[in-house]
């Protein structure tokens, strides 16, 4: 795309391809749909921390590369292109920076060079029995217990449950129904009382339901503050919401050079259908509106990169390119007509994935309330 | 500046560029963009109007009109035919004429508006008005390639987002004080989720615009401005539509004690389909897109544009 990449985002961007054309092929993702309980590929994990990818964040004191967030849309927009199924999001993103930011010297000391190192896969236990993403809906009751807290309740949509090392639990601690009140916990996957239980999407990604009963954790696996977890995760959220963005616009504009191709070569009526105007109107509003996603999450990243006040920028970036997202995998999936529909065809690995992104981390309410709160109930951040 | 000083500046004569430009900058002398006839409007290369070539100086005979200047220009930047027997793009020169040549009348088409507001575009009339050779931009047939070039800044230049979302920020903070009868808008979560909504498309306007500002920098930005023109035109329209919906039955208040903005919103909403169709409509804009972005083939079966 078009604003100006650094010369070392332009070889992160060629490396990144390379990489996934020849790892990452739709057969592969397939591969990994069909007959992984994991979710993602071990060895393809192994192979971004040789490369350094699952360090980009982290600060270099923790042997991490200690880049930025453009960086990382510049690399997750490659993961998008190919579908790529893995906890990067999670790990090299949402823990990397939450620990980073808001972990205890000896949580950075310990966890950051194990996720570098591809040691330490983590996910995200947040969503609850909700319709809303909104923290105020969390309950999960994490109460003291000796020297640490007893955690029971349910979490939903748990990502690589079975996969993961690590939970990073979003539970309530006070101030049951309001946002405050959340503590954050590090939980081990494999603690005493822990059960997961699949839970089938359309996409055929591997999300779980996590039934604690009792799970007992220490003191030291609270992050940051107890009472303040909502407070420490948004803004860690927030980069990964942006390099959510990133994967997912990388996967509409793949689709959107299938459509594009599909209607180059597609002959009826004696012409290819991209000659007609309605299939160019289609195709040209995609790409405009893929476009505007892309440079939305670009600029956000840049100013995340200045710790400017992005609140605002990313709500809007969350909600316009999960709905182009969702957009483009449905109008690109009726230009190929039938075809379009067949399980065999490349692109109905992006139209199973295009709503679930959606609804993904938020859907457009959540995020349209965080757009009201920034424009409506304070004076608008203007970035330029 | 987009159209007309840019293509002096690329195309004319050392003589034209020192006589015309200084005085665009210098912001002296209105000028009109006098393209459109009643046969030619999105087929802008179909134009009719005659240019005679007699030596020293252009004898044009012919009417354009929607010629939104016209009525207070000193200048009109003018598209002519000056080869009727060569292709229909390559028989096409632009002229600079002077607005009180003689033999150039005209007379004015109003537009939807409301009284007292000037809401006016124009015929205007050539009856063998002379041209002297050395108001000739550029080379002479190639008029249309000028154009289409120039037209890529005007699509551009047309559209300053910043100004919608000025309006878009004004509308928002009038909601914020707005009360009917105790009944405050903005406690309303479909107003707040609408407005939300709405935002995030503005904000994807004001970075289309970036976009296309960038790739000015390096060469002409030819689909970004298409991109702007296409989304900026459709978000105008939008948002106008939907501060109507958002005010009632009030939005459609022309005047009165109960028209917000004085009836403005109302203006907006009649005025959105201007940007909607001024250089070239929404749907031309799409085609430069597919085409010229897409490598997607002409609807009329022509060869394609180069692909950037």
């Amino acid at each position: 795309m078009d604003i100006k990449l650094s010369e070392e985002q332009v070889q992160l961007q060629d490396m990144a391809r390379k990489f996934m054309d020849k790892h990452c092929t739709f057969d592969v993702v397939r591969g990994i749909e069909l007959e992984s309980d994991l979710g993602f590929s071990r060895e393809m994990w192994q192979q971004f921390a040789e490369m350094g990818w699952l360090g980009m964040i982290v600060p270099e004191d923790h042997q991490g590369m200690g880049m930025g967030v453009l960086d990382l849309v510049v690399l997750i927009r490659e993961l998008g292109r190919h579908v790529c199924p893995s906890p990067f999001l999670y790990t090299a993103v949402l823990a990397a920076d939450l620990i980073t930011q808001a972990g205890s010297d000896e949580q950075k000391a310990q966890i950051l060079p194990r996720i570098v190192a591809g040691e330490s896969i983590h996910t995200f236990a947040y969503q609850e029995f909700s319709r809303f993403f909104h923290p105020r809906h969390i309950s999960l009751a994490a109460t003291s217990s000796g020297d640490g807290y007893s955690l029971s309740g349910s979490k939903l949509f748990v990502e690589f449950a079975d996969g993961a090392d690590t939970l990073i639990v979003a539970a309530r601690t006070s101030q049951p129904g309001a946002d405050s009140g959340l503590t954050l916990f590090l939980v081990d996957r494999d603690s005493e009382g822990i059960v997961t239980t699949h839970m089938p999407t359309m996409a055929r990604d591997r999300h779980y339901q996590v039934d604690f009963d009792n799970v007992q954790v220490p003191a030291s696996a609270v992050i940051g503050e107890p009472d303040r977890g909502w407070e420490a995760l948004e803004p860690s959220l927030h980069k990964a919401i942006i390099a959510f963005c990133a994967y997912t616009n990388g996967a509409g504009f793949e689709m959107h050079d299938h459509a594009t191709q599909y209607a180059k070569e597609r002959v009826q009526f004696g012409r290819p259908i991209g000659q007609m105007q309605t299939i160019q109107g289609y195709l040209a509003q995609l790409i405009m509106e893929l476009y505007g996603a892309d440079m939305l999450t670009m600029f956000t990243a840049f100013q995340m990169d200045r710790e400017r006040h992005t609140r605002g920028y990313v709500a809007k970036t969350k909600a316009f390119s999960a709905e182009t997202v969702g957009r483009v995998m449905d109008v690109g999936s009726q230009i190929f007509g039938g075809m379009g529909y067949m399980e065999e065809q490349d692109t109905t690995l992006f139209l199973r994935r295009g709503k679930q992104y959606q609804l993904a981390l938020g859907g457009t309410e959540y995020w349209e309330d965080v757009i009201a709160e920034e424009i409506i109930d304070r004076e608008p951040v203007v970035l330029t | 500046m987009g159209t007309i000083a840019s293509t002096i500046y690329h195309a004319a004569s050392e003589e034209m560029k020192l006589e015309f430009l200084p005085m665009i900058f210098r912001n002296e002398g209105q000028w009109a963009i006098t393209y459109t006839e009643p046969g030619a409007g999105t087929d802008i290369g179909s134009l009719q109007t005659r240019a005679i070539d007699k030596g020293d100086y252009f004898e044009v005979t012919g009417m354009k009109h929607y010629i939104t200047s016209a009525h207070f220009c000193r200048w009109h930047w003018m598209a002519v035919r000056t080869d009727p027997d060569a292709p229909k793009h390559k028989g096409i020169s632009i002229l600079i004429v002077d607005h009180d040549a003689p033999g150039l009348t005209m007379s004015p088409m109003n537009t939807i508006g409301r009284e007292g507001t000037t809401h006016r575009t124009n015929q205007v009339f050539f009856d063998k008005v002379k041209v002297p050779r050395s108001r000739l931009v550029g080379e002479v047939n190639r008029g249309f390639y000028y154009m289409m070039q120039a037209l890529d800044y005007e699509r551009f230049a047309i559209l300053s987002f910043a100004s919608r979302v000025r309006r878009f920020n004004k509308i928002v903070a009038w909601f914020r004080d707005a009360d009917f009868n105790g009944e405050r808008p903005l406690e309303d979560h479909a107003t707040r989720r609408a407005l939300a909504r709405m935002s995030a498309r503005v904000e994807v306007g004001t970075m289309l615009e970036r976009l296309a500002i960038c790739r000015a920098q390096e060469e002409v930005p030819d689909i970004e401005a298409a991109m702007n023109k296409a989304w900026g035109a459709s978000i105008g329209d939008e948002f106008a539509q939907l501060a109507l919906d958002l005010m009632g039955p009030f939005g459609g208040l022309w005047g009165g004690e109960h028209s917000p903005f004085g009836g403005a919103l109302a203006d907006e909403y009649l005025m959105a389909g201007h940007a909607r169709v001024a250089a070239g409509g929404v749907d031309t804009a799409k085609s430069i897109i597919a085409r010229r972005l897409l490598g997607l083939p002409n609807a009329l079966g022509k060869p394609e544009l180069p692909q950037r």
